[in-house]
C-alpha cells in the first residue's frame, strides 16, 4: 500500500465499519427475542413485556433505533446497554483495555517465539530440528483452547505449583505484579495457539524467500550466510507474517470467548457473546464496532508496517 | 480428604418419597457452623466465586441467583427466611395481620439507615413496594409478592398492606429477593439501581463490573451491631467450572456460591474444603399442554409418568445430587412438603394399556424443545425421552439456544419444551406462577380442567388460610393432583451445591442458595483474606 | 595454448526425482581461456543453465555430480568449502541472471547492492564503495548513477535493472562472467542495447565470459566461441564463425533452419518432435529420433565428439560429421515459403472491423476517481477473410487488451467492433456466444491455459459440447482436428501433466480451430516454445489458415517470427498505432521511427558470415 493512499484507505475503513453496524443490526433484529424477553426471563407476561419495551424503547421502529445508536455514536454517545443499563462506553472501554493488554502481550510473545523458530526452520530445513519445531506446531495447532486453558490451571495454578492465579484480572494501576501474575496462564494459552500457525507462516515465508533470486544473487555475490540472512532475506520475509500478526490481533480481541471464560478475563469476546445472547443491541454494536474498528486499524498499521519493510509498495 | 460435610439431616420422613442420599443431606435449611474457634473474629475478606452471569444490581430487576447472592448483602428485605424455613422480622420488627385477613401491618425497626446517612421510613418501603407493583415497572417477580391492593404509610415507622384477598404468607413473601427495601431515593433514581444500590444491607458497595465482579466493604452503620464481621466481601465470576475449582483450591477463593453439579465430587475431594448439599425446591419441569393433543387425555399423561423410574432418573440426572419429585414442585424444602405421599413407582406394563386405551397402542412422535441453558435441561429432556420410548412415546428433541427458546417456545403454547424453576419463599410462590391462570402463568394450560379448576380454588384456599394444620390439608390435596393429574413431568429436584474452606465460619447454606447472606459469616485466622 | 582460465571436465549432473536419478547432463567438457566470450546455445532442458550454476557450485539441492570437476585457475570448484567460494564469487566469478526484475533484492537500493559487494570484496569503505559503485554505474552507460544509486529495483525499468546487474557483476572486475539468458526477459530494443553494452564492456575489461542462452541471435552477436547443447549433450563446440556458417552437426543445422529471420521470409522449419528425456539416452545419440539422418548406428552407439576438418577447433558430436549427406538432411522435408500476401481488395470479403477502439481502466472508486488510464487509443484497422494480421510491440503496448477487447471481454472498452458487420459490442447474449464460437482465442501459456483435470478429448470437445454438438459427432471432429494439428488417436485420453510444452500448444490450437472459427486470434502462441518447436507451430498455423480459410491476428513482440506469417502488420506503442500496413513494405522500408528501432534491435545473424564479437 502505497502510503499516499492512506486517507483513502482510512475512507475505506470507515465503510465497511458502517456496513459492518448496520449487517449487525439487522441480523441481531432477525433473531428471535429481544433484550426485554432476556430481562424478563421467566417473568416474562405479555404486560411486562409490554412495559418494559416502552420502557426500554424497543417499541419503536428498528430503523429509527439504529438512527439513535447510530447518531449517538457519531456524537460519541455509546448509548446505555440494554440489558445492563449502563452507559456503554465505560464498561466497553475498560474491556477494550483488558482486551488490548491481553492481545498485545500475546503478540509480542507469539512473535518473540515464532518468529526466530519460523526462521531457523527455515534455514535448517529438513533438519532434524525443523522436524521437531514443526512437529511441535503440530502439536499446538491440534490442541483445542478449552483443553489448553484448564491443562495450564491444572499444571501452574494448583498446588504443588501454584505459580499463578487460576484465573481473573487484575488493574494495572491496582497491581502491577497482580497484573503481570494474572496475565501469563491466558497469555501462554493463546501464545501457544498463535504461536504454531505464526511460526508456520513465518517459515513458509522464509523459504520463499530463501528460494528467491536475490537470495541466490547475495549468495552468488560472496555474501556469507549470515549476512544473506539477515540483510536479505528476513525483512522481505516478515511481511506475510505481519499481516497475520494483524489478523491475530483482531481475533484475540473479539474471538477468544472460551480462553476469556476459563480464565475469567474481562475481555471484549466474552462482552459480545454476553451481548448477543441477551439481545443487547446497543451493546452488541459498540462492541463489534469496536472491534471492527480495531481489525481496520490493525491491518491499516500491517500495511504501513509492510510498506516500511517493502519498498515496492511505499514507493511505487 | 474431607468428606462431603454432613450434617444431621432432620428426617421428616424416612420413606415415601425418599432422598436419593440419605443422610449426607440437609433436609432442612441449615447454616454450616464450626464452632470449635470459639467466638467469630471480625475482619478480613472473604472472596466468592460465582459461576454465571450478574449484570445488575438492582433487586426489583434482578431474574439471575447471582443478582441476588449480591443484593442480599446489600440491602434487606422487611422479613427473612430462617434456617430453619420460617419467616423472622428484618427491617420490620414487628408484624400483624389485621383480624379478617384484609391487611397486614409491618412496624420497623428504629435506628435503621441507608448507605447514604438517610433514615429508614415507612415511605421508603411504600415506594419500593409501589416500584414493584407499578406495571410499568415491568418487575419480573411482581406476582410473587401476592395480591397487594395498596401500600400505605401508617406514620414513620408503620407500613400497611391492603390485600385484595386474604393472605396468610405476606410475611414469607415479602422475604422474596424482589422485595428487598430500597430507599425512596434509590427508587426516584431508578434507572441507576443497576449500578447504584440504595440499601440498608451490611456491606456498602465499592465496584461493581458487571458479569466480573462485585466489591463491597463492611457497613459501619449497619443496624446489627457487630455484624457483619467481614471487612470485605469480593463476588468474582468466575465462568469456567476447572478454573472455579483451581481457584478455590488455590485459595484465590474462599468459597464457592453456586456450585455446580459436576464440579461438586472434585470439590469434596480438596482436603479443608467443606462441601456441602442441601435439599433445594430447583426443578426442570417438561410441559404436556394439557389443551392440545396428545397430551389433553389425562391417560396419556398418567401413561407417561408411570413410565418413570424416578429414582434412576434422579441419579442420572443429578449424579446423585437431588431428590426424586413426583411431577409437581414442592419439595422437602417447603414447610407444607406432604412426606406422606408415596413416590410413583414405574409401571410400564400399565403405562402401555394405558396408551392403548387412549388409542396410541403403537405410540406416537412428540416434539420437544430444549433450551442450552442450563445444562440439566438437555439431560433432563435425554432422560426423560429414554424412560419414554419404553412405551412407545418418541420424544424428538430439538436443542436450541436459550434466547431465542425464551422468545418462541417458553410458554407460548407451541411445543413441549423443559423448564426450569428456582426454590421460592413459599408454597404458594411456585404453585400459582405454575398452576394459576389467575395469578401465574397456567404454564400447562391445564387450569381449564377439572383437576386444574380444583387446584386453582385450592391455591386460593391455601392463600387465605392462617392455621397451619388447614393449609398443610390444602397444600397436601394440591400436591395429590398435581401429581396424579398435573401436565409436568418432573423427575426430582436439585440440592443447593456449596462448597467453602473451613476456615470460613457460618457460611450461610440455605434450601433457597440465592439467599447468600453473609452478614454472620466470619474467618480464622490462617484465611488468606486476613492476611496482607 | 596457455592454461584455461576454467576448465570442464567430464561433468555429468543428474537430478533425484523421485526416487529416480534424471540425467541432465552428461560428460561435458569446456575450457573458456581469459578474455574469451563463450555462448552456450539449447533449448529447454538441454542443461545449460545446469552447467552455468555448476561453475557457480550453486546447484539444487537434489543435483548429483555425477562425475567430472570443474577447475578455477586450479582450484576445484566443486569440493570447494563455502568460505572458498565466498571469496570467488563475486569477486573472481560473477554472474548475471535473466531476470533482472528478481535478482535485485526488492527491498534494498540498487545502489546499496553493488556497493555490497564492493565492501565484501575489495575492501571499500562506505563512502569509497559509493563512489566507486556511482563510477560502476557510469561505465554501464547509466547517465545518472546518484538517482539509480537511490532507486529501488522496481523504481527502475527492466534495462535498467539488467545494467544494475551488471554494473554489480564487473564491480570486481572478474576473470569470468557467467551470463544465464541475460536479454531474455527484456524488450526487444532493450535487449539490443543491453547486447551492446556487453560486448563494449568486454573489450574494455577483458573479462572472459560464458554466455548462456536458447536465441541463437543474441549469442552470435557476442560469442567468439559457440557450443550447442541439446538433452545434456554437448552436440557441437567451435568458432562461432563455423557454427553459424558450417556447421557440421544436423541438430545445430536444424536449429539453424529453424529461426525465423527478421530479414525476409524464408521457410522456418521446425524439427519434429520434442528432446528425449529417456534417462538412458546416451547410450545412443541423443538426436537420433528426431534426425532426418539417423542411422542404425545412431541408435546404437552414442558418438564422440569428432574434430572437422581444417582443424580440431570445431568438434560435432556426431556419427556422420564429415559426411556431407548431412548438408541435405534438412532441405527434404522443408515446406515451400508460406504463399506471400495477396494484394485483394479490402472491404469486398471483410471479415473484422475495428473502428476508433480504446480501453480504459477505471482506477478505484468513483468518489476518488483518478484520471482513467488508457491501455489503448483508438485504434482502428480492417481484417480481410483468410488474411493474417500481426499486432506488435513491446510489453504495455496495449496488443493483449486489444485482443480482449475484440472479443468484449474488457468491460472498459469504447469504439466499434464490426465482426461480419454485426456489431460486437451490441450482441445479445445469444449473439455473443455465435460470435465466440466464431471468434476464438489461443493464448500465450498452453500450462496454464489448459485445464489440468481434463483429458485432450475434453479440452478440445468443450467448445463443441458447449454448442451442444451431438456427442458422436464431436469424436469425430476432435479426432480430425487433432490429426491437423498433428496429434494422433493416442492423445486423446491423455492429461496437460503427459503433453511438452509444443503437444500443449497444439491442443490449444486444436481446441480453437474445432469449431472451425472465422477467426483465431494468436497472442504470443508460439512465445513460450522452444525454437525448434515454434517453427513446427507456425507451419502448422499456415496449414490450417488454408484448410479452414480462416483469419489470424497474430500477437507478437518477435519481429522475426510476424514475418513469417503476416500478411499485414499493425505496430503498436503505448496504446497508440505507430504504423501498419502490408508486410514487405513495412518491414523493407519503415516509415516509423519507433518500427525502425523495432526491426534494428532483432538480433540477426547469417549463416554466411560472422556477426561476432571482434575475435581475438
Amino acid at each position: 500500500m502505497a502510503l499516499a493512499l492512506l486517507p483513502r484507505r482510512i475512507f475505506y475503513g470507515l465503510v465497511s465499519l458502517a456496513i459492518l453496524s448496520v449487517i449487525i443490526f439487522v441480523c441481531t433484529h432477525l433473531l428471535p427475542g429481544d433484550a426485554a424477553t432476556a430481562i424478563l426471563g421467566e417473568g416474562a407476561t405479555p404486560a411486562a413485556l409490554a412495559a418494559l419495551r416502552a420502557r426500554l424503547g424497543l417499541d419503536q421502529p428498528a430503523p429509527l433505533q439504529f438512527a439513535h445508536w447510530l447518531g449517538g455514536v457519531l456524537t460519541g454517545d455509546f448509548g446505555v446497554s440494554t440489558t445492563l443499563n449502563q452507559p456503554a462506553g465505560p464498561i466497553i472501554a475498560e474491556r477494550f483495555l483488558n482486551s488490548m493488554a491481553l492481545a498485545l502481550v500475546t503478540i509480542f510473545c507469539a512473535a518473540a517465539i515464532a518468529i526466530p523458530l519460523g526462521v531457523v526452520a527455515a534455514v535448517r530445513r529438513g533438519s532434524r530440528l525443523d522436524g521437531t519445531i514443526l512437529t511441535a506446531s503440530y502439536v499446538g495447532i491440534s490442541i483445542p483452547d478449552f483443553v489448553l486453558g484448564p491443562v495450564l490451571i491444572l499444571l501452574f495454578a494448583v498446588p504443588p505449583l501454584a505459580l499463578f492465579p487460576s484465573s481473573g484480572f487484575v488493574a494495572f494501576a491496582a497491581s502491577p505484579a497482580g497484573w503481570i501474575a494474572h496475565l501469563v496462564l491466558p497469555v501462554a494459552a493463546l501464545t501457544v495457539v498463535l504461536t504454531a500457525h505464526l511460526m508456520r507462516q513465518t517459515r513458509s515465508g522464509m523459504l520463499d524467500v530463501l528460494n528467491s533470486d536475490y537470495v541466490r544473487t547475495a549468495r552468488l555475490k560472496g555474501l556469507p550466510e549470515r549476512l544473506v540472512l539477515w540483510r536479505h532475506a528476513l525483512r522481505n520475509a516478515l511481511g506475510t507474517t505481519l499481516a497475520v500478526l494483524a489478523l491475530d490481533l483482531g481475533y484475540l480481541m473479539g474471538s477468544i470467548v472460551i480462553i476469556e471464560e476459563i480464565f475469567a478475563y474481562p475481555g471484549l469476546g466474552r462482552l459480545i457473546v454476553y451481548a448477543v445472547a441477551n439481545r443487547d443491541i446497543p451493546l452488541v454494536e459498540d462492541v463489534a464496532l469496536v472491534i471492527g474498528t480495531v481489525y481496520v486499524a490493525a491491518n491499516l498499521v500491517a500495511d504501513i508496517a509492510h510498506a516500511m519493510l517493502d519498498p515496492r509498495l511505499a514507493r511505487p | 480428604m474431607a468428606p462431603p460435610r454432613v450434617v444431621p439431616a432432620l428426617t421428616r420422613r424416612a420413606f415415601g418419597r425418599g432422598l436419593a442420599t440419605t443422610g449426607t443431606v440437609l433436609a432442612m435449611p441449615w447454616v454450616l457452623g464450626r464452632r470449635a474457634y470459639g467466638e467469630a473474629k471480625p475482619g478480613g475478606q472473604l472472596t466468592v466465586a460465582l459461576y454465571k452471569d450478574l449484570r445488575t444490581l438492582n433487586p426489583i430487576m434482578g431474574i439471575f441467583g447471582n443478582e441476588w447472592r449480591a443484593t442480599c448483602n446489600l440491602y434487606n428485605n422487611l422479613t427473612r427466611l430462617t434456617a430453619k424455613g420460617g419467616v423472622e422480622g428484618d427491617l420490620a420488627e414487628s408484624y400483624a395481620p389485621s383480624a379478617n385477613g384484609a391487611s397486614w401491618t409491618f412496624t420497623l425497626r428504629q435506628g435503621v439507615k441507608f448507605h447514604d446517612g438517610s433514615a429508614l421510613t415507612a415511605a421508603d418501603v411504600v415506594a419500593t413496594i409501589e416500584k414493584i407493583l407499578d406495571p410499568a415497572t415491568a418487575a419480573p417477580y411482581k406476582a410473587e409478592l401476592g395480591p397487594i391492593a395498596a401500600v400505605k404509610a401508617v406514620d414513620g415507622r408503620t407500613v400497611r398492606f391492603d390485600l385484595a384477598s386474604p393472605y396468610a404468607d405476606l410475611p414469607k413473601a415479602l422475604a422474596s429477593a424482589t422485595a428487598r427495601i430500597v430507599s425512596e431515593r434509590g427508587i426516584a433514581d431508578f434507572a441507576k439501581l443497576d449500578s447504584a444500590p440504595h440499601g440498608t444491607g451490611p456491606f456498602i458497595l465499592k465496584e461493581f463490573a458487571p458479569n466480573d465482579h462485585v466489591l463491597m466493604e463492611r457497613n459501619p452503620n449497619y443496624f446489627r451491631t457487630g455484624r457483619p464481621y467481614l471487612d470485605r466481601l469480593l463476588l468474582r465470576v468466575l465462568p469456567d467450572t476447572t478454573a472455579q475449582v483451581a481457584a478455590l483450591e488455590n485459595r484465590e477463593v474462599d468459597a464457592i456460591g453456586d456450585v455446580e453439579a459436576d464440579s461438586f465430587a472434585r470439590l469434596s475431594a480438596i482436603k479443608g474444603v467443606d462441601a456441602a448439599q442441601v435439599v433445594g425446591g430447583t426443578f426442570n419441569n417438561l410441559v404436556l399442554y394439557a389443551n392440545q393433543p396428545p397430551f389433553d387425555d389425562e391417560r396419556v399423561r398418567m401413561a407417561l409418568r408411570l413410565a418413570m423410574d424416578r429414582e434412576q432418573m434422579t441419579a442420572a440426572i443429578t449424579g446423585g445430587l437431588g431428590t426424586p419429585a413426583d411431577d409437581e414442585p414442592i419439595s422437602a424444602a417447603y414447610e407444607y412438603f406432604d412426606k406422606t405421599l408415596a413416590l410413583r413407582k414405574q409401571d410400564l406394563a400399565k403405562a402401555r394399556e394405558l396408551l392403548k386405551q387412549a388409542g396410541h397402542g403403537n405410540g406416537f412422535e412428540h416434539r420437544l424443545v430444549v433450551s442450552n441453558s442450563p445444562a440439566s435441561r438437555e439431560k433432563t429432556a435425554v432422560v426423560v425421552q429414554a424412560m419414554a420410548a419404553q412405551i412407545g412415546i418418541q420424544f424428538k428433541i430439538e436443542l436450541m439456544d436459550n434466547a431465542r427458546y425464551g422468545a418462541t417456545i417458553w410458554n407460548k403454547g407451541v411445543a413441549s419444551y423443559v423448564g426450569n424453576y428456582g426454590t421460592r419463599p413459599t408454597e404458594d410462590a411456585i404453585l400459582s406462577k405454575l398452576y394459576s391462570a389467575k395469578y401465574g402463568i397456567d404454564e400447562g394450560r391445564w387450569a381449564g380442567t377439572e383437576a386444574g379448576k380444583r387446584v386453582e380454588a385450592l391455591i386460593e384456599q391455601g392463600r387465605a388460610v392462617t392455621d397451619s394444620a388447614a393449609r398443610r390439608k390444602i397444600y397436601d390435596e394440591i400436591q395429590r393432583i398435581t401429581s396424579d393429574d398435573g401436565p409436568f413431568i418432573i423427575p426430582n429436584f436439585f440440592n443447593s451445591l456449596y462448597a467453602s474452606w473451613t476456615y470460613v465460619h457460618e457460611w450461610p447454606a440455605l434450601a433457597i442458595n440465592t439467599e447468600m447472606r453473609l452478614e454472620e459469616s466470619w474467618l480464622s485466622p490462617e484465611a488468606p483474606g486476613r492476611k496482607a | 595454448m596457455p592454461e584455461p582460465l576454467l576448465e570442464i571436465d567430464g561433468l555429468s549432473i543428474s537430478f533425484r526425482v523421485g526416487g529416480r536419478r534424471m540425467p541432465a547432463l552428461a560428460e561435458f567438457s569446456l575450457a573458456i581461456h581469459a578474455g574469451e566470450v563463450v555462448g552456450l546455445v539449447g533449448e529447454s532442458g538441454s542443461g545449460k543453465s545446469t552447467a552455468l550454476f555448476a561453475v557457480m557450485n550453486y546447484l539444487p539441492e537434489n543435483a548429483v555430480v555425477e562425475r567430472g570437476s570443474i577447475r578455477y585457475r586450479g582450484i576445484d570448484l566443486l569440493s570447494a568449502d563455502r568460505a572458498t567460494l565466498d571469496g570467488l564469487r563475486g569477486r573472481r566469478l560473477a554472474m548475471v541472471y535473466q531476470d533482472p526484475g528478481t535478482a535485485l533484492n526488492p527491498a534494498i537500493i540498487a545502489g546499496d547492492q553493488i556497493a555490497e559487494v564492493l565492501r565484501r570484496h575489495l575492501g571499500f569503505d562506505e563512502a569509497g564503495a559509493r563512489q566507486r559503485t556511482k563510477e560502476l554505474l557510469r561505465l554501464v552507460e547509466i547517465e545518472d548513477p546518484d538517482r539509480v544509486y537511490r532507486s529501488y529495483p522496481h523504481q527502475l525499468s527492466g534495462g535498467m535493472r539488467q545494467r544494475v546487474m551488471i554494473a554489480m557483476a564487473l564491480s570486481c572486475e572478474p576473470d569470468l562472467l557467467l551470463m544465464d539468458e541475460p536479454t531474455t526477459a527484456l524488450d526487444v530494443i532493450v535487449q539490443a542495447h543491453v547486447l551492446d553494452l556487453v560486448r563494449s564492456l568486454q573489450r574494455k575489461l577483458r573479462s572472459a565470459i560464458l554466455f548462456v542462452s536458447h536465441n541463437l541471435g543474441a549469442v552470435a552477436a557476442i560469442a567468439h566461441r559457440i557450443g550447442v547443447l541439446y538433452a545434456g549433450e554437448l552436440m557441437e563446440l567451435g568458432p562461432a564463425v563455423r557454427i553459424l556458417g558450417k556447421s557440421r552437426n544436423p541438430y545445430t543445422l536444424g536449429l539453424l533452419a529453424a529461426v525465423p529471420r527478421i530479414a525476409g521470409r524464408e521457410a522456418v522449419q521446425g524439427i519434429p518432435g520434442a528432446a528425449s528425456r529417456d534417462p538412458q539416452r546416451f547410450g545412443r545419440c541423443v538426436f537420433a529420433e528426431r534426425c532426418p539422418s539417423a542411422e542404425a548406428i545412431c541408435l546404437a552407439e552414442r558418438p564422440r565428439l569428432l574434430a572437422v576438418p581444417p582443424d580440431a577447433a570445431q568438434r560435432s558430436r556426431c556419427h556422420f560429421a564429415n559426411d556431407p549427406k548431412i548438408d541435405r538432411a534438412w532441405s527434404q522435408g522443408a515446406a515451400a515459403p508460406t504463399p506471400s500476401a495477396q494484394p485483394r481488395s479490402a472491404g469486398a470479403d471483410l471479415l473484422l472491423e475495428v473502428a476508433g477502439l480504446s480501453v480504459e481502466y477505471r482506477q478505484g472508486f468513483r468518489l476518488f476517481a483518478r484520471p482513467a488510464l488508457r491501455a489503448l487509443r483508438n485504434v482502428s484497422f480492417r481484417l480481410p477473410r483468410e488474411r493474417v494480421l500481426a499486432i506488435v510491440g513491446e510489453s504495455g503496448s496495449g496488443k493483449s487488451t486489444l485482443a480482449r477487447a475484440i472479443l468484449r471481454l474488457e468491460p472498459g472498452a469504447s469504439g466499434r467492433v464490426l465482426f461480419e458487420g454485426a456489431d460486437v459490442f451490441a450482441l445479445d447474449a445469444a449473439g455473443l456466444r455465435r460470435f465466440r464460437r466464431k471468434a476464438q482465442i489461443v493464448f500465450q501459456n498452453p500450462t496454464s491455459s489448459l485445464n489440468p483435470q481434463r483429458s485432450v478429448f475434453e479440452l478440445v470437445a468443450r467448445p463443441l459440447a458447449l454448442a451442444a454438438v451431438p456427442r458422436r459427432e464431436q469424436r469425430d471432429r476432435v479426432r480430425a482436428v487433432l490429426a491437423a494439428v498433428g496429434l494422433g488417436d493416442l492423445y486423446l485420453d491423455r492429461y496437460p501433466r503427459q503433453l511438452s510444452g509444443g503437444e500443449k500448444q497444439r491442443v490449444a490450437l486444436a481446441r480453437a480451430f474445432v469449431t472451425e472459427p472465422l477467426l483465431v486470434i494468436l497472442d504470443e502462441p508460439t512465445t513460450a516454445l522452444d525454437v525448434s518447436v515454434q517453427a513446427a507451430v507456425l507451419e502448422l498455423l499456415a496449414k490450417e489458415k488454408e484448410r479452414l480459410r480462416c483469419a489470424y491476428l497474430f500477437i507478437s513482440h518477435d519481429l522475426a517470427v510476424v514475418r513469417q506469417i503476416a500478411d499485414e502488420v499493425l505496430v503498436l506503442r503505448h496504446g497508440t498505432v505507430q504504423e501498419s500496413g502490408p508486410i514487405e513494405p513495412l518491414f523493407e522500408a519503415p516509415a516509423n521511427a519507433y518500427t525502425r528501432a523495432l526491426i534494428a534491435a532483432v538480433p540477426s545473424f547469417s549463416t554466411d558470415r560472422a556477426t561476432g564479437g571482434s575475435p581475438r
